[in-house]
This record gives C-alpha cells, sequence and structure tokens, in this order.
C-alpha cells in the first residue's frame, strides 16, 4: 500500500498508526511535485494528504482510510467486536477530532501572528480544555490504552491530538496542559513508553522541528 | 429507540434516514428545556443533536450512530461489506459533510441570522460549496442511489447535504447549484421517490421553505 503524506499531518499520523500496528506493509511518499500536479489529483481531487493507494482502491480522507484498513486487514483488530464497544472507540476518536484536533488547529496559526489574536488564543484553548475534560471522562482506568488493554482506533485519533497540544499550548503560555485531567495525564505518560508510539512521536517531533522550528 | 433532536438539522437527518432504510422503530423527540439542561449533559456533555439512546446505551455523534445502528441491527446494512466498497460509501458520505454541507451550512446561518452578514464570507462558502459539489459530482452515481443500486450510508450523508446546499445558492444568486453537475442532478431525482428518502425529503423541504419564506 502506498500512503502519501507526512507523520506530521495528525490525520496522516492516524493512518500509519492503524497500518503500523497491524503490521500492514506500506510506503509513505510525498506526491512528487506537490499535491496540485494532475497525477495526485487524480488520485485526490481535494489536493489532501493523506491518500493512498492499495492495489486498485484510491482513498482520501483519514476517517475512510482508517475504517477501510480494518475492513481490509482485519488482524489485530482496532473496532472492538460489540456494537456497543465500537461506538465507544469511534466516540472517542471523534471527540479527539472534532473537540481537540479542531480546537488547538487555530493555535498553530496564531503562533507567528503578529500581533496574536487574543480572543481566539483564549478561544482556542478554552476549547481545548473542554475537549480534555470530555476525553478523560472516555478514558478507561489502568489503561494504558483509551479502551483499555488494547490498542484501538482511538488512539489512532488520540495520540496525534494530544501530542498537538503538548507541542502547542506550551507556546502559548500554558505549563502543563493535561493538568486536571487525571486520565489522560496517565494515558500520556503510558504511550510515551510504548515502543510503537514512542516511535512515532519520535518521527513527529524531528519534523516538528524541521518544518516549523518548534 | 429514542432520537433527540430535529429533523431539520442534517446532522439528526442522517440518523433518520438510516432507520427509515432499515426500518427500525423511533420516536423522534426535542429534550424539554433545550439540549444544555443538567439532565440532557447527563447523556451528551456536547449538549448536541442528535443523541441516541437504545435501551440503556447512550450514543451520540451521528458519525458514530450510523455505524453502530449496522453493528445493532444487522439487517439491511448501510455500510457495505466489502473493504473497497464500504470505503467507497464512506468516502462519497465524507465529501458530502465536509466539502458540500459545511460551506451550505455557512451560508445558511446567514439566511436564517445565526451568523452576521457578511458577503466576503458567503461568496467563499459560495466557491466552496461548488467545489464540493463538483468534487460529489465525480464520486457519487446518477442513482437509483448514490453508489448505484443499494441505499448506505452515502445516502444519509448526501441527502441533507443536497437539501442545504439547493435551498441556499438560490438565496446567494447561485440559481441552480445542480446545473453543470449531471450526476448530481439524476441522482437527487432518483432519490426522491426511494422509499427510505421520500417521506422525510418531503417534509423537510415544506419546513424549509416556510421557514425561509417567512424571514
Amino acid at each position: 500500500m502506498k500512503v502519501y503524506g507526512a507523520i506530521l499531518s495528525p490525520y496522516v499520523c492516524r493512518v500509519l498508526l492503524a497500518l503500523r500496528h497491524k503490521g500492514v506493509k506500506h510506503d509513505v511518499l510525498m506526491p512528487e511535485g506537490g499535491m496540485k500536479t494532475p497525477e495526485f489529483l487524480a488520485l485526490n481531487p481535494m489536493a489532501k494528504m493523506p491518500t493512498i493507494k492499495d492495489g486498485t482502491t484510491v482513498l482520501p480522507e483519514s476517517s475512510v482510510i482508517v475504517e477501510y484498513i480494518e475492513s481490509k486487514y482485519p488482524k489485530k483488530a482496532i473496532i472492538p467486536g460489540t456494537a456497543k464497544g465500537a461506538a465507544t472507540a469511534r466516540l472517542i476518536a471523534t471527540v479527539s477530532d472534532q473537540y481537540i484536533q479542531r480546537a488547538i488547529s487555530p493555535l498553530l496559526k496564531q503562533r507567528n501572528a503578529k500581533p496574536r489574536d487574543k480572543a481566539a488564543v483564549k478561544a482556542s484553548l478554552a476549547g481545548v480544555q473542554h475537549g480534555l475534560s470530555i476525553l478523560d471522562g472516555y478514558l478507561v482506568s489502568g489503561g494504558p490504552w483509551a479502551m483499555g488493554k488494547r490498542f484501538t482506533i482511538a488512539d489512532c485519533y488520540a495520540l496525534p491530538a494530544l501530542y498537538f497540544v503538548n507541542l502547542i499550548t506550551p507556546l502559548f503560555g500554558v505549563k502543563d496542559p493535561f493538568a486536571g485531567h487525571k486520565k489522560v495525564k496517565k494515558y500520556w505518560a503510558a504511550v510515551k513508553r510504548d515502543a510503537l508510539t514512542k516511535q512515532a512521536m519520535k518521527e513527529m517531533k524531528a519534523m516538528a522541528k524541521q518544518w516549523f522550528g518548534i | 429507540m429514542k432520537i433527540f433532536g430535529s429533523a431539520l438539522s442534517p446532522f439528526v437527518a442522517r440518523v433518520i434516514l438510516a432507520c427509515e432504510y432499515k426500518g427500525l422503530d423511533y420516536s423522534l423527540i426535542m429534550p424539554k428545556g433545550g439540549m444544555k439542561t443538567p439532565e440532557f449533559l447527563a447523556m451528551n456533555p456536547f449538549g448536541k443533536m442528535p443523541t441516541v439512546k437504545d435501551g440503556s446505551t447512550i450514543v451520540y455523534e451521528s458519525n458514530v450512530i450510523l455505524p453502530y445502528l449496522d453493528d445493532k441491527n444487522p439487517k439491511k446494512k448501510i455500510i457495505p461489506a466489502s473493504a473497497a466498497a464500504a470505503g467507497k460509501a464512506r468516502l462519497i458520505a465524507t465529501v458530502s459533510e465536509t466539502y458540500v454541507q459545511e460551506p451550505a451550512l455557512d451560508l445558511f446561518r446567514q439566511i436564517v441570522g445565526r451568523a452576521p452578514k457578511d458577503k466576503a464570507a458567503a461568496k467563499k462558502a459560495l466557491a466552496e460549496m461548488e467545489f464540493g459539489l463538483d468534487i460529489l459530482n465525480g464520486y457519487i452515481k446518477p442513482g437509483p442511489c448514490a453508489t448505484g443500486k443499494s441505499f448506505t450510508i452515502a445516502d444519509c450523508y448526501v441527502i441533507p447535504a443536497l437539501l442545504f446546499a439547493t435551498a441556499a445558492g438560490p438565496v446567494f444568486g447561485l440559481k441552480d447549484p445542480l446545473k453543470g453537475r449531471p450526476n448530481v442532478k439524476k441522482y437527487l431525482a432518483a432519490i426522491k421517490k426511494h422509499s427510505a428518502a421520500k417521506a422525510h425529503m418531503t417534509e423537510t423541504k415544506k419546513i424549509m421553505k416556510s421557514r425561509l419564506s417567512a424571514l
């Protein structure tokens, strides 16, 4: 399988975590000449990463790709087998996406803005804290993963979201973004110890330094 | 099963369409006192619709509810069994949500006064919506359903997105948002007649029309 994109994109990271967890062979590449070439637009008219090519199947959009990977490569499942378990795992993924990842993104733009839009920064930071408190309510106590003993789709989404919270909020004066969110704090400590997630974060860190100087 | 929300919300509409297709019993309820009461927030901390109560299970976020309905009631699946077909259906759903419905809702908020009138923002949203409709036209089948023969999760997302896009476009000078998008146009003409969609679409259009003319 070919994955177009780079791991620092939280959307690409979700896909790579799912593939690495399952041990599905894949190559990660940046499209030659960028994402606006006719060749790449034929694969993904939205011109975004990630995009995958698996045999004749071409798919854009991380949420679509992760579900595809689970369905095509069912070994080491990342979606629980019961309707309720699956809903909880997908809910944690959605909370991470809609309420944490989305809240943090405007901060990335404000980082170098002069002057910074104080109201926008404040709203973003409050949004992140609200998202974290909701996430904290859903994480399974005792972990190590979001849903307990097994790595799931919830982790594919939560991990890059938390990585960005930890990377960006200190630039806006937040000392410990996970303070007051006990389970999130424990979860974060656990994912830093795991080989798979530790490696992913190491790669993201190197890329963040190279791309953004942070 | 109880669905909390209004049929006019495109997010709620997805759940209604899935239930209609699958033939599930449901009642549509607006929570007493709104969605920010302690009682409602105890069910859904985001205070949003749709929220579903199925026995003792509470599920919210339409993206979570639809796969839940399919897992729980495996008859008449809306998510195709093969990975590739499911991927295609989900892709049409995601394109409808992100690239058609989001800008259409931005326009709608200006129409109903939930967002300040802003010509530049409207122009941008309209261009985004047109882009989204072009993308959708490339992926959607001309009927009877969005992925071809069978009703899927794609239809649950496309229908409300198109209802909002076709209602919002003309208000901002885009007379026929489906012009030059033949697959979308043929699709909409066909899906109107589908038993899972007919009642919902007729009713929603009627309410939209009366709300818009009352402005």
